[in-house]
């Protein structure tokens, strides 16, 4: 646990220590570096969604001046250890071969055909034009519902009805559906999503030929797990592979995979020995970079007349895209783990079947499969409500898990550790004052207006992970804490902040537990020379882990420093305690004393040491921690619908989030805000819009709407505190929790708004012109994808009513 | 995408057919054809250098006619690619004779694009698309004018 000290960092609005650099120029992207003698890759995309590859003519792209390569798929092959791997899961596990440039067919728009490597990123740009392609098209597969049916076109011929895999969890439902007093059911379109990090891929790979090593420096969210896995794609073994992160300019899950750029620019510098980069454009990464979400969700949910839930049951379609990314099927798995949320549900079943079709693959993106999870589930929770003519808000308390349920098993995987829901939920309540603001709507309607509320009491499990149960690795982060000389402290950790602050909140730590000023800490991350194996950042894991091993780490240079000071001391070393920065023996008060820093020095220098102590200071530790932690928390809005416009305008939005102990509440804010506004931008604005012939329309940042500030309303922050004891430091993971939160709390509020007009759900995003139609029109045609309930039954059987 | 307009020649049908199938005519209407061969009966291989923003480039590609019904009706097959992506597409096109000198040219097609010109698709390239058709007949009027003040 923390040690309380007169430092007290920890618990305070530190500024963030990293962002000096980054928002004065002086940070270290990927792109900026360029060795003597780079040469630069560009690639020749596919712009069929599906086709045969018939011929490829590289002639004239070669003769071009500048041009140093042309990689085209059948060569390129022959330089390869193996394909682009993807982590299969399930009961079906069909994974195709994955070649970073197609051989005999492309299967997505973005699928990379040819490669050219020249002396200028111009000369590049312009032999891959001069390439002739020769495509015959094939039926393209859009529709994941048809992709499954017998007779479809196959996206890869030997994996049937384009199925990669099929997930199912929790128990048998049918008699609970069978025995409901009621019983809502609905297909929600959870859709397609385009990640956007500000900084664009980037690789460049610097293969030395006096060693034949190799280092790719990369924007990589898990530059260990890169390298171990680049290291079966180019075959130069794991030790001769360096990965470099340096500052990472956002991921948001799209910088977890292995991607085919990667593997292109390390064998093209390993052909021309010369350092070669790669640096995607805008347009580029629309297309190549994995896209998040796009899930057909069918969802049932059974309860008795006074709105205790009996079960729930989902069958959802999962988008895979033309091949499997890296994690693609482990995303289903976090949405069906999590499917029954904060609710005691005692029967639950969730089955996934993740598809095959003409798309740019998917994977994680911020939240991962729980705002998915999260978005069906608190969206029918208010179809329940409606249909018993509850208050959502009710229903929710009435299904809450109680606090003395705690350890939970939610029947579908997951022991949740702690919590403790309505404490949240009543501080939500008051500060958003919802009894009040009921009557307000009310008095608005009455003028015509469209107000309405929306509710999510959400909890996510995060933390990734255990090395057990659901995951697919151990789950475990590593730290070097190494006390210098000097007294100062250098800190290297295995996680690989990209916008999370660990250099600040880890340093928070430090400073704290060694009563040193934080200027005296640097935290390293990002280079596998440098730090021991780590699992990097993705599922809101960095403190909740990379922290644990931090604390470990230092309390082991603790207990050395100790048996340095008893050494010092002429003490038993049980007897020395460290407090204020000095370390003094017990009982002896007013007796001799030696501070943290004189104890560095002797480490290092103190002769006298030499037969009893080893020399240095410093200790390297992993924390594998028991379990995943469960953020929880209630979100409540308030919105307005512009008749005349469609506008929605959110007149406030609260949210009480318990994340554990705040290490530093200015990082937690800024992790909300951010997650907020991107949940809020896929119940608004964001959509990825493929058509028939698996063209991406919406593939520019001017169709494509990304939230700016004048669409977001202030946000109200508050938070409880249910602390957890999974990790060293109580801490349950924040960087998620916004996204997964406030999808739901928009729709419903929308919803809520044009009640009157009968609206019971509209499809995301809630464009305005797709709600000025709904007004206009008396709240029918409203793109709702629940309307035809004869398919929802064919999910579920005939148990059904 | 569809596309379909109509245009209306000063000149008798025959003479609106004969210019239409006219391959000189037809490259000098196509902006920025740089080069137009014939390799088969009514096919022709075509370069064309487009100098638009996101779409610019070189594209190389084919056309060819098919169900011609002289003087009424013709089919035209259009497909090309270059660094913006590609557009395969067909029109049909439909002569009809409003007095001895006026001829009423009716179309109809559809194209299919991909890559960015798909991603630009629908918000710029159908307004394009109907600028370029009319600006395709303005020319070949212009040249059927030509033609005649010159005879």
């Amino acid at each position: 646990m923390l040690t309380a000290n007169a430092t007290g960092y920890v618990g305070s609005r530190i500024k963030r220590r990293e962002d000096p650099r980054l928002v004065t120029g002086n940070g270290n992207f990927t792109d900026d570096l360029t060795p003597a003698g780079t040469l630069y890759l560009h690639m020749l995309r596919s712009s069929h969604a599906h086709a045969k590859i018939v011929s490829i003519n590289t002639a004239a792209a070669k003769a071009m001046p500048g041009v140093m390569a042309v990689f085209t798929g059948e060569d390129f092959k022959k330089e390869l250890a193996g394909p682009i791997p993807g982590v299969p899961f399930g009961s079906v596990q069909a994974v195709p071969a994955y070649y970073p440039i197609a051989t005999d067919r492309v299967r997505f728009v973005g699928n990379i055909v040819a490669a050219v490597v020249a002396e200028t990123r111009g000369a590049a740009r312009d032999a891959a034009e001069a390439i002739e392609v020769e495509y015959e098209d094939l039926p393209v597969v859009i529709d994941m519902e048809k992709a499954v049916k017998d007779g479809a076109t196959l996206l890869h011929d030997e994996i049937a009805n384009n199925i990669c895999t099929e997930i199912e969890l929790g128990n048998d439902v049918a008699d609970t559906f069978k025995t409901a007093d009621v019983v809502v059911e609905h297909r929600f379109f959870n859709q397609r999503l385009v990640p956007n990090a500000l900084e664009n891929r980037v690789a460049l790979a610097e293969f030395h030929p006096g060693d034949e090593s190799i280092t790719l420096t990369v924007t990589s969210q898990n530059p260990h797990i890169l390298r171990t896995l680049l290291s079966g794609e180019i075959g130069i073994a794991e030790h001769k592979v360096r990965v470099v992160a340096p500052d990472v300019g956002g991921g948001f899950g799209s910088k977890i995979a292995t991607y085919a750029e990667e593997v292109i620019a390390c064998i093209a510098s390993r052909k021309t020995k010369k350092p070669v980069k790669w640096t995607e454009t805008r347009s580029e990464s629309f297309v190549g970079t994995i896209h998040g979400r796009d899930n057909i969700d069918y969802i049932r949910m059974a309860a008795t007349k006074d709105g205790k839930i009996t079960g729930l049951d989902i069958v959802a379609y999962c988008n895979m895209g033309g091949y499997m990314s890296l994690l693609g099927p482990s995303v289903p798995v976090l949405c069906g783990v999590i499917a029954s949320g904060p609710y005691a549900i005692p029967n639950v079943h969730f089955k996934a079947i993740c598809v095959y079709t003409n798309t740019t693959p998917t994977d994680a993106y911020r939240g991962a499969g729980r705002p998915e999870a999260t978005y069906m589930l608190e969206r029918t929770m208010n179809m329940l409500a409606d249909k018993l003519g509850m208050d959502p808000m009710e229903l929710r308390r009435k299904n809450f898990i109680q606090p003395d349920q705690f350890p939970y098993f939610n029947v579908l995987a997951l022991n949740y550790d702690s919590g403790n829901y309505e404490p949240a939920m009543d501080k939500a309540l008051q500060i958003f004052g919802y009894d009040e603001f009921r009557k307000t709507q009310e008095e608005a309607r009455k003028n015509g207006k469209y107000i309405g509320i929306g509710q999510s009491t959400y909890v996510e499990v995060c933390g990734l992970g255990p090395g057990s149960g659901m995951t697919i690795s151990r789950g475990y982060d590593c730290a070097v804490v190494r006390a210098e000389l000097t007294g100062k402290v250098t800190v290297f950790t295995g996680v690989a902040p990209h916008g999370q602050g660990q250099e600040t909140t880890f340093a928070q730590i430090v400073a704290d537990e060694f009563n040193i000023p934080i200027e005296d800490v640097t935290i390293k991350h990002g280079d596998t020379e440098m730090t021991p194996y780590g699992m990097g950042t993705y599922g809101s894991r960095g403190t909740a882990v990379g922290g644990g091993a931090l604390m470990l780490a230092v309390n082991s240079v603790k207990d050395k420093a100790k048996k340095i000071a008893a050494f010092q001391m002429e003490a038993n070393e049980e007897d020395i305690v460290f407090e204020g920065g000095k370390f003094t023996v017990k009982g002896a008060a007013g007796g001799k004393s030696i501070t943290f820093q004189e104890v560095c020095l002797k480490a290092y220098i103190d002769p006298k040491m030499a037969p009893v102590i080893e020399p240095g200071l410093e200790a390297t530790r992993y924390f594998e921690p028991g379990n995943f932690v469960f953020p929880f928390g209630t979100h409540l809005a308030a919105v307005e619908v512009e008749p005349e416009t469609g506008d929605v305008k959110i007149l406030k939005y609260v949210c009480v989030d318990d994340c554990g102990k705040q290490l530093n509440p200015m990082i937690v804010e800024g992790q909300i805000h951010g997650g907020l506004t991107q949940g809020i931008a896929q119940a608004l604005f964001e959509e990825a819009v493929y058509d028939d012939n698996g063209q991406l329309i919406s593939g520019t940042l001017m169709d494509y709407a990304l939230p700016t500030a004048a669409d977001l309303p202030h946000y109200t922050l508050e938070h409880t505190v249910t602390p957890t004891t999974v990790n060293p430091l109580g801490v349950k993971g924040i960087g998620e929790a916004g996204t997964i939160a406030s999808t739901p709390v928009i729709v419903n509020a929308v919803v809520d708004a044009l009640k009157p007009l009968g609206v019971t759900d509209i499809q995301m995003p809630l464009r305005p012109e797709k709600l000025w139609k709904l007004i206009h029109n008396g709240g029918s045609g409203n793109g709702s994808a629940g309307a035809d309930t004869s398919v929802v039954e064919q999910h579920f059987g005939e148990d059904n009513k | 995408m569809e596309i379909s307009g109509e245009y209306t020649f000063k000149a008798p049908v025959e003479k609106v057919w004969a210019i239409l199938m006219n391959p000189d005519a037809l490259k000098a209407s196509l902006p920025g054809c740089e080069k137009f061969e014939e390799t088969a009966p009514d096919t022709y291989d075509m370069t064309i250098k487009v100098g638009v923003g996101p779409i610019k480039g070189t594209y190389t590609g084919r056309i060819s006619m098919a169900e011609k019904d002289e003087p009424k009706h013709y089919k035209l097959l259009v497909s090309g690619q270059g660094s913006a992506g590609f557009l395969n597409g067909e029109g049909i096109f439909d002569l009809s004779s409003k007095g001895p000198e006026e001829t009423l040219v009716n179309y109809k097609g559809i194209a299919n694009v991909g890559g960015t010109l798909a991603g630009l698709g629908a918000r710029m390239l159908a307004p394009v698309a109907k600028k370029m058709g009319g600006d395709f007949f303005k020319s070949m009027d212009k040249q059927l004018q030509a033609e005649t003040e010159s005879v």
